[in-house]
């Protein structure tokens, strides 16, 4: 249901000229050698711009088009197959693109300072036991050793052992808010969390404006679910994302059903839009370095409503899993009691799914007459296939994980890792993964004088921060982080409560002024702003010194390690330097904490502890600690 | 920057020449003797010379063919055939008697009362079929593209249209909003040393009110959020120095340096607003029609917005714009459930908004009008509708000519005039007009650099504003 953006500035780094309409009430009679490619199932070859014009042109208007775009379509044609040599040639180019590094760090341990910052980008946040086992590993080792720790378990084990009642919203939402952080501050596999929070902000369900605030067992499956396919591949990654009920639900294509010719009712076009705008192609042809195709000095539209009321048709039929597909069951109710098992993928109901012919993406035209499941492996077939997918999946990874502004360059390091694992296989996202992190630009230590590298680091991440680091828990073991989304109470962000499904931000905001005139985006920013910047100080100030929470929920850091460095500020300092920043701190900030800290003399009532707690508001209120690089 | 890259002249003699001659602050609109006529009018009230601009953005996309209904009989059976799962039933919708209006009986959603009471005393005009538009454009062009007119692109998309009807420039990439080109025009004549932007937000960062030099000042329902820890910790006095030295000192790194300045404003504004609305109180008699309205998230925004008007002159203010918003219209399903509980909303804060601003004697010079992302199509889905275009919005204050319909009422029916595909009307008011309307009652002169593609369309004034 709920697509309702959050109000934000996206802003095009290129001219953006007019375009001409791609959506006519005359039918377009798209013919292209690629259909049946499609329905076979193998990989498309990439349409040409001229294509696609006339996919969505009626034909009078293609014919008069087409004249215009005769030469340049020649000319887009041979940089198509100039990319396809290109990428022919760099098979393997994902995983060799970071071998520099990686057989640098074979032989030359990272420094505390380069593992530390490697683990700020990778997970949420570092110990010194995990510095310690990065440089034992080596990033690439680390790597490898984390793609085969286990979880602590599912959300929904969690979810199902605190035996919510049915009725019990309030205690279902605390169950899934627990399970979340206690994964991300205590699980092992830190890789596996930090990627699945940064899957959820691009596969996006929320609790917020949603009837998934009555279901928080679809919000504890959903979790498990990214989190399960995060170092799968992702055809995969984007089936199970389609046909969970929490998507099914959010985007509304649970439920959804064919066209009725005689009323004239249409299936519903959420999902359809949306799985191709934001979460596989986006709006614009790219190339593969994340730039946009252009024709005719336009930027080209990736699909039009004629692609989108095709792919409408391949959503429908789709609903509650069962062991029929009856009608009570197909709305959720068998036997005068609702049903709706939120932790098992859709199943299709053939009465319900459109046969009519659905003409989607790039040509592709599923013949009428093809069921609901030929039907998504077609559609998703043909998403997954879209060159578009490597450089507009890939960015939004680096951003989440490493920098706002990646160079070209390094997005089609990680597209051709997405296209290409080095083994001919598309999609592995634990190839993507290590051309993320391993990437010669994210781990370029000359980037940190860069005054234009880094992101903000993201305030659920932060909180994540402390925890981890001071080894904060409540006497009775769980982690009730619940109302971190409240802009005045908390930071202004919560898992699964973005208030849309684009997110809390947008990969191209940009706040207005100096970074928006450089050319830069900042997505963080675009929930930064005199409310939140205020809320986080008050935040953390409370937060470090009294805990999270309340009774034996109360969640406080014991500062073991800081305590004992309390007598010794500079090594305090360093110390959290090193852990909270990969030793960045400015030579400034460093004599500012000390003087706070040597400001407390240590005659003082409870001088320790008040000397931990000022270094650690300080240095997590600090801009070198909010700016990752 | 980009709103002056235009191909129109921009009057801006003229307008350095009515600055010097102190002519700015009198004269609003286009109309020249227009304005001479309201003269007197604004003579009355000279000493507070005020106007406010209120947004009420309606996230996600509402659908406008179940906010203003046609009940005639033939209009309403065209109206129901296409959306029967979703059609209101006749009875039920709230009949206006409009003024000057030849098209059908016309009708709110039964949820909307508070909109019908401003429509029937004259407060609140409907603006008919608005939408983005890079220049006209009528349905055998939008079929035949014989010639072939230009439109907004990604039409149907959340995020294009969505900043689209901010940034007023559908055809092209803007880092400025049409509000925060009019701050640009108007903060240093009328507000000079106030230490709150032109262009206040209550609900997040938006592009409609990002400006060349206006930033806006984001607030919460309940006011500006004080750092006490600022002042000295519990523990440490001297570390509350320490922190805000870290927090507000200039930074030599981009994304640094934007986070201190943001920082820095918060901590220089906040002391000056919770000081100015200490003086106004939300328990006062004029912000009464709010009490019941606890769980009203769009009416909590109003509120702040209402007491922020009522400490202008705390605030050294005599043009306040704000922005308020509400979420969760994209109702691709649930649509007969949920979408009257949003508009209830939207009507009961209103309606308290403007009584606020009668009780405060401002209503003459607030003027509140809502926005969405886009309208929706007017054929069911079985459980909502999709994504469309054009759609209908209401303006509200003591200036607007009230009880009237501006714009062209469209067809609604499957196939009608306006129609797209499927009940997505294309729209025959353009948000430049709307927003270009808007900006001469508020003061902004130079509509060029408001609305730079304002030349396109036929009329500058929709008439809407007296």
């Amino acid at each position: 249901m709920p697509a309702d953006a959050a109000v934000h500035g996206s802003i095009g780094v290129r001219t953006q000229r007019p375009h001409l309409p791609m959506f006519r009430t005359a039918s377009a009679a798209p013919v292209t050698g690629v259909e049946a490619a499609a329905i076979a199932g193998r990989p498309l070859a990439p349409a040409t711009a001229a294509e696609l014009v006339e996919i969505a042109s009626p034909p009078a208007a293609r014919t008069r088009r087409l004249q215009r775009l005769h030469r340049t379509a020649l000319r887009a044609g041979s940089a198509v197959v100039i990319a396809a040599l290109t990428a022919l040639s760099g098979c393997g180019g994902g995983s060799d693109a970071a071998s520099p590094t990686a057989s640098a760090t074979a032989t030359t341990p990272p420094s505390a300072n380069e593992a530390a910052r490697f683990l700020i980008q990778a997970t949420y946040g570092p110990t010194a036991v995990d510095v310690a086992a990065v440089q034992a590993g080596g990033l690439r080792g680390w790597i490898d050793s984390q793609f085969t720790t286990p979880s602590l378990g599912t959300h929904v084990a969690y979810y199902n052992a605190q035996n919510v009642c049915s009725n019990c919203l309030e205690a279902g939402h605390n169950a899934v808010a627990e399970s979340f952080w206690r994964q991300a501050i205590t699980g092992p596999d830190q890789l596996r969390q930090r990627v699945t929070f940064a899957l959820s902000q691009i596969f996006v369900v929320s609790v917020v404006n949603s009837s998934l605030d009555a279901a928080p067992l679809a919000a504890a499956s959903y979790l498990d679910t990214l989190s399960q396919h995060a170092f799968g591949n992702f055809r995969d990654l984007l089936e199970a994302v389609t046909l969970h009920p929490a998507m099914g639900t959010y985007l509304s294509h649970l439920g959804n059903d064919k066209e009725n010719p005689a009323t004239g009712r249409m299936p519903d076009e959420n999902y359809a839009r949306e799985v191709m705008q934001l979460f596989t192609i986006g709006l614009w042809e790219l190339n593969e370095d994340g730039t946009r195709r252009q024709q005719n000095g336009q930027d080209i539209p990736t699909y039009g409503q004629p692609e989108v009321m095709g792919m409408a048709k391949v959503f429908t039929g789709w609903s509650w899993a069962g062991p029929d597909t009856g009608e009570g069951r197909w709305l959720g109710w068998v036997n005068g009691v609702q049903t709706q098992p939120w932790d098992q993928p859709m199943q299709p109901y053939p009465q319900h799914h459109s046969t009519s012919e659905k003409r989607i993406l790039r040509g592709v035209v599923i013949p009428a007459g093809t069921g609901p499941r030929e039907s998504l492996r077609i559609a998703l077939d043909t998403l997954f296939n879209h060159p578009n997918v490597g450089p507009f999946i890939g960015r939004q990874l680096i951003q989440r994980l490493v920098t706002s502004n990646p160079s070209p360059a390094y997005i089609a390091r990680v597209a051709r890792a997405f296209n290409d694992n080095g083994s001919g296989v598309r999609g592995d996202m634990k190839a993507v993964i290590r051309a993320v992190l391993l990437d010669p630009e994210a781990r370029d230590a000359t980037r940190l004088s860069d005054g234009n590298w880094g992101k903000l680091r993201e305030p659920v991440v932060r909180v994540a921060n402390w925890a981890r680091l001071f080894g904060a828990r409540s006497p009775s073991g769980t982690y009730r982080i619940n109302s971190l989304h409240d802009p005045i109470e908390g930071v202004g962000q919560g898992p699964l409560h973005s208030p849309s499904v684009f997110n809390f931000f947008r990969p191209d905001y940009s706040p207005a002024g100096d970074v928006r005139n450089a050319g830069l985006v900042a997505p963080e920013f675009q929930i930064t702003h005199e409310t939140t910047v205020s809320a986080y100080i008050n935040f953390m100030v409370q937060t470090v010194e009294q805990g999270y929470g309340s009774g034996d929920r109360l969640i406080t850091a014991p500062y073991t390690n800081e305590l004992a460095l309390a007598t010794q500020p500079e090594q305090l300092v360093d110390h959290l330097n090193q852990l909270l920043m990969a030793g960045q701190m400015s030579a400034a900030t460093r004599q500012t904490v000390l003087e706070a800290l040597n400001a407390v003399p240590m005659t003082e009532a409870n001088a320790a502890q008040r000397r931990v707690w000022i270094a650690v508001t300080l240095a997590m209120c600090s801009p070198e600690f909010l700016i990752q690089k | 920057m980009a709103a002056k890259k235009t191909a129109f002249v921009s009057p801006a003699s003229r307008r350095q020449f009515l600055k010097q001659a102190g002519f700015l602050t009198a004269l609003s609109g286009t109309p020249f003797l227009a304005n001479l006529a309201s003269i007197g009018s604004a003579a009355a009230s000279v000493a507070d010379d005020h106007k406010a601009l209120v947004c009420v953005f309606l996230n996600g996309g509402n659908d406008q063919s179940n906010t203003v209904v046609p009940i005639s009989s033939s209009e309403y059976a065209a109206y129901r055939s296409a959306r029967p799962e979703l059609a209101l039933a006749q009875s039920a919708v709230l009949p206006l008697s409009l003024q000057g209006f030849s098209g059908p009986q016309l009708g709110l959603h039964p949820e909307l009362a508070g909109i019908k009471s401003l429509v029937d005393a004259g407060a609140c005009a409907l603006l008919a079929n608005v939408g983005t538009l890079t220049q006209p454009i009528t349905k055998a062009q939008w079929n035949n593209c014989n010639p072939l007119v230009p439109v907004p692109f990604q039409l149907f998309s959340h995020s294009d249209q969505q900043n689209q009807w901010q940034t007023g420039l559908p055809d092209r990439p803007s880092q400025t909003g049409w509000l925060g080109r009019a701050g640009d025009l108007l903060a240093s004549g009328f507000n000079g040393g106030s230490p709150v932007s032109i262009c206040m937000s209550v609900a997040g960062n938006n592009m409609i009110e990002a400006g060349e030099q206006t930033i806006q000042y984001q607030l919460t329902p309940g006011g500006a959020v004080r750092v006490n820890a600022l002042n000295g910790f519990s523990w440490s006095a001297q570390a509350g120095t320490a922190l805000r030295r870290l927090v507000t000192e200039n930074r030599a790194h981009r994304l640094e340096g934007e986070l201190g300045r943001i920082t820095a404003r918060a901590v220089a504004s906040e002391g000056r607003v919770t000081d100015a609305l200490a003086g106004v109180p939300a328990t006062l008699p004029a912000f009464a029609g709010f009490a019941s309205l606890a769980s009203n998230p769009l009416a909590q925004q109003l509120r702040m917005v209402a007491r922020m008007i009522a400490a202008r002159s705390a605030l050294g203010q005599r043009r306040q714009i704000f922005f308020v918003s509400l979420g969760g219209f994209d109702f691709h399903d649930n649509l007969a459930d949920e979408q009257p509980l949003r508009l209830r909303q939207v009507g009961d804060a209103i309606k308290a908004f403007y009584d606020a601003t009668v009780a405060l004697g401002v209503a003459n010079q607030v003027t509140t009008f809502t926005a969405s992302d886009f309208g929706r199509a007017l054929q069911s889905n079985g459980r909502g509708t999709d994504h469309g275009w054009g759609s209908h919005h209401f303006i509200v204050g003591g200036a607007v000519r009230g009880n009237r319909v501006y714009g062209q009422w469209p067809t609604v029916a499957i196939g009608g005039p306006e129609d797209a595909i499927l009940g997505r009307l294309i729209p025959t008011t353009s948000v430049d007009q709307y927003a270009a309307t808007l900006a001469s009652w508020f003061g902004a002169t130079d509509l060029d650099t408001v609305v730079p593609n304002i030349g396109r369309f036929a009329s500058r004034n929709l008439g809407f504003m007296a």
